[in-house]
């Protein structure tokens, strides 16, 4: 949205990204800031201690889980389509970037196009049983995905990729172009990449033909097929691409984490990263961002104050509480609450209302919000 | 005797599976009718169900375990008179009151006495006389039995099994009224996230209040003991339902060293000339099946025979026409939330006297697995659910015959899922009703 008065006078202008000088100047001082930021010395100065290792560490783990809600953004958000099975693409990508790099000597770009092919593929069979109904039933197709991958990777007997029961499978370092990736700092760099160039091809998607097709879609199916969409091609894609998504994502996480299990791609990984989509904003740009840093910020900072805090005073009221149990379920009944919030109260999420909150800015000083 | 078989498997373990499959099915259709009745109710397909199973089970189990303190029993009874007394008011608020008009045949106005008052009272709210006194006298008994379950010590299992009712019914009530309401109108994606999240709460509340552990209903299992175990975690068994075992003899052993009780035998039928081994029947499934299926006939019937589930089913059919003829559509919709709280506690219940109790890692992903049973009914037709369920339950103890447990449990009911999906995606038993694209 922008504000009025402003307009484009060429053809480049109309075409690109990032379309007034406001928007330049927020992404290079962002990116730049992001590029900056894991340069500073550990120290910090007048004693503050801007970036620790943990915190390189979220980063890193929050922008290969950006990546993956970016493909599911694209898939919910601007198609409608609900998929409950986008932990089960990554960990395709994630085994597939693995044995590569364990069995082969592909390069590792290379190795994560193949494993975000891979995923993709995968994604479009699963998606391809579904494409016909909607609704309830492509929540179903999309949930047998992620039963059925992780009981086949499990199940494969050999050392190909499944080392026995429950052990993990380690991964050698990454190698660009024969410079290994050692230390946190360059995992950060190599992710942030990787987010950059794929937000960039999520925006590119949006803005054409492909992204229209799929919001006409999202917004009325009958009506985009009357208007000489092929509906089934366009929702095969977005299943397509969104699996792609999870696999880069997957790959990525396999290479920082330098292990794969098959554990940690559960369905309950699929609901968390679904909620997070939902509380950043669905179908907004920035919901994947504002979604994934809220969801950080609980997870780090809130459940552990909310678990000292419970652990303290709840056993005095409720006497039959065990202390040992509050930390258990705390994070679940955070995220269900809050997801539960934003259903009733805000199903826009976070980016809808940054929005409203930047329009009443414009505005000012005869803004009402 | 004859050793036959059937695509490599002796026909004995073929035909055990079968059976153990139909049992487990009765299960599974109880699961099913649960979230058929939601859908038809809400519109919404209930990924919360498990966890609303593991709820249910874990109440039980608090009741059946453990002394309920002296507070608790009361504001249970209190409750459940508030419930069944609502529930016995309800039936006449079933739609909103007919205007009071002046009725010649009592021949009184507002101020009569007491006796013409209540009749023209029934007259408004359209209660036929006898039907109410037949409702009273179920809630009546229905109140005794709950308020003797909950105060007497000897019976365990009323005690738990009153205690689950009304805390499902709660749990039920209070998801219907805080989540599902203000949805009312709501795109269908929203309400399926809604049902995710309900389940990470329900998830997260068990988990604060009764910890990671497996809760062990020992009805079958040790039904000489006195003090019934207060539920250690079971570190021996795997996470999968165990149904069929080639050392039983050996499990029975363990539970003889580790409770110390006796362990109720199988139940067995003599098929040693027929089939060349006798038929084993765990108790837990036979009981837990005549359960689940008796609970099914009578939800099924109370839908088809009585007016509020004739209101129901008006309800589920069109909202707007059943609104239109003064039928309270809310109240009907908090109502089936309930109804389908008290299936699931029940379902979950029966798990748990299973081998794996009522287990984090067991109850909620049965609900997940009865999804197909479903869809292969059609999410419409309640009678077709009972198919589904019965065919998943057998082809899940068949691929444990022929290939192995997990793949029983994590692939063969999505397997049937995607193939009803890309063969008939309206179910293959289904109204075809579905949208299409």
């Amino acid at each position: 949205m922008r504000p009025s008065g402003v307009y484009d006078v060429n053809y480049v202008q109309a075409q690109s990204i990032l379309r007034t000088r406001v928007d330049w100047f927020w992404t290079v001082a962002i990116l730049g800031i992001l590029l900056l930021l894991p340069q500073y010395p550990m120290g910090g100065i007048l004693g503050i201690k801007l970036m620790s290792p943990q915190f390189l560490n979220l980063l890193t783990t929050s922008g290969i889980l950006l990546i993956s809600i970016t493909g599911l953004n694209l898939l919910l958000g601007y198609t409608g389509q609900i998929s409950l099975g986008q932990a089960a693409f990554m960990m395709v990508g994630a085994y597939t970037a693995a044995v590569i790099a364990r069995e082969t000597e592909v390069p590792f770009i290379l190795s994560i196009v193949i494993s975000a092919l891979m995923a993709g593929v995968i994604g479009l069979f699963f998606g391809l049983s579904s494409l016909r109904v909607k609704g309830f039933y492509l929540a179903m197709a999309t949930l047998a995905a992620q039963f059925i991958i992780p009981w086949a990777i499990n199940t494969y007997e050999g050392d190909w990729f499944n080392l026995g029961k429950g052990n993990p499978l380690p991964v050698p370092r990454a190698d660009i172009l024969g410079y290994e990736i050692t230390s946190n700092r360059q995992e950060y760099y190599l992710v942030l990449a990787f987010v950059v160039i794929t937000a960039i091809a999520a925006r590119n998607l949006i803005r054409s033909r492909v992204g229209r097709a799929w919001i006409s879609i999202r917004d009325n199916d009958l009506a985009a097929e009357q208007l000489g969409i092929n509906v089934f091609r366009y929702k095969a894609l977005a299943f397509f691409i969104s699996a792609v998504y999870a696999g880069i994502a997957g790959g990525l996480d396999a290479h920082v984490s330098r292990s794969v299990t098959s554990d940690s791609f559960s369905l309950e990984f699929s609901i968390e990263q679904l909620a997070m989509l939902v509380i950043g904003g669905a179908g907004f740009p920035l919901g994947p961002f504002f979604g994934v840093a809220f969801f950080k910020f609980i997870d780090r900072y809130v459940v552990d104050w909310l678990n000292e805090f419970s652990q303290d005073v709840l056993p005095d009221i409720l006497t039959f509480l065990n202390p040992d149990y509050i930390p258990v379920g705390m994070p679940h009944l955070l995220l269900g609450i809050l997801l539960a919030a934003f259903l009733i109260y805000e199903p826009r999420g976070i980016a809808f209302r940054w929005m409203i909150l930047q329009a009443a800015w414009r505005l000012r000083p005869f803004s009402k919000a | 005797m004859a050793e036959w078989e059937l695509f490599g498997q002796s026909f004995h373990l073929v035909v055990q599976a079968i059976i153990n499959g139909l049992l487990l099915g009765g299960l599974y259709a109880l699961i099913a009718l649960g979230i058929v009745v939601i859908n038809k109710a809400s519109g919404v397909f209930n990924f919360a169900h498990g966890w609303m199973m593991f709820a249910g089970g874990l109440i039980f189990w608090q009741f059946y375990a453990n002394e309920p303190s002296t507070s608790l029993v009361g504001i249970m009874i209190l409750v459940s008179t508030l419930l069944i007394g609502s529930a016995i008011l309800g039936l006449g608020f079933l739609r909103k009151p007919a205007p009071l008009v002046e009725d010649s045949t009592t021949g009184a106005s507002q101020n009569g006495d007491l006796f013409h008052r209540v009749l023209i009272f029934m007259k408004r709210r359209e209660l036929d006389p006898r039907r109410t006194a037949v409702a009273i006298a179920i809630g009546a008994a229905l109140w005794a039995v709950l308020v003797v379950g909950l105060l007497q010590d000897s019976s365990v299992i009323v005690r738990g099994a009153a205690g689950a009712f009304i805390g499902s019914i709660l749990i039920g009530l209070m998801i219907e009224r805080i989540t599902i309401r203000p949805l009312l109108g709501k795109p269908l994606l929203t309400a399926i996230l809604m049902t995710l999240a309900i389940g990470f709460v329900l998830q997260g509340f068990t988990q604060i209040i009764w910890g990671p552990n497996d809760r062990k209903i020992d009805v079958f299992t040790a039904e000489a003991a006195t003090s019934p175990s207060t539920g250690s975690s079971s570190s021996s068994s795997s996470y999968v339902v165990q149904i069929y075992t080639e050392d039983q003899g050996q499990r029975a052993q363990q539970t003889k060293d580790t409770v110390g009780t006796g362990t109720a035998p199988d139940y067995r039928i003599k098929t040693e000339e027929l089939l060349g081994k006798d038929l084993r029947l765990k108790r837990f499934l036979v009981w837990g099946f005549f359960i689940a299926i008796g609970t099914f006939v009578a939800f099924t019937l109370f839908f088809r025979y009585t007016t509020l589930g004739l209101a129901m089913r008006a309800t589920a059919e069109n909202q707007v026409l059943a609104e239109s003829v003064g039928l309270r559509v809310r109240l009907m919709l908090a109502v089936a939330w309930a109804i389908v709280a008290v299936m699931a506690a029940i379902a979950g219940i029966i798990q748990g006297t299973g081998g794996t109790g009522v287990a984090v890692l067991v109850v909620p992903i049965l609900a997940l697995r009865v999804f197909p049973a479903v869809l292969l009914g059609g999410l419409e037709s309640i009678t077709w659910a009972m198919v589904g369920g019965l065919v998943i339950g057998v082809v899940e103890q068949l691929t444990i015959v022929y290939l192995d447990t997990t793949a029983a449990q994590q692939m063969a009911p999505f397997v049937v899922l995607i193939i009803v999906l890309l063969i008939r995606p309206d179910g293959l038993f289904g109204q075809r009703r579905i949208d299409r694209v």
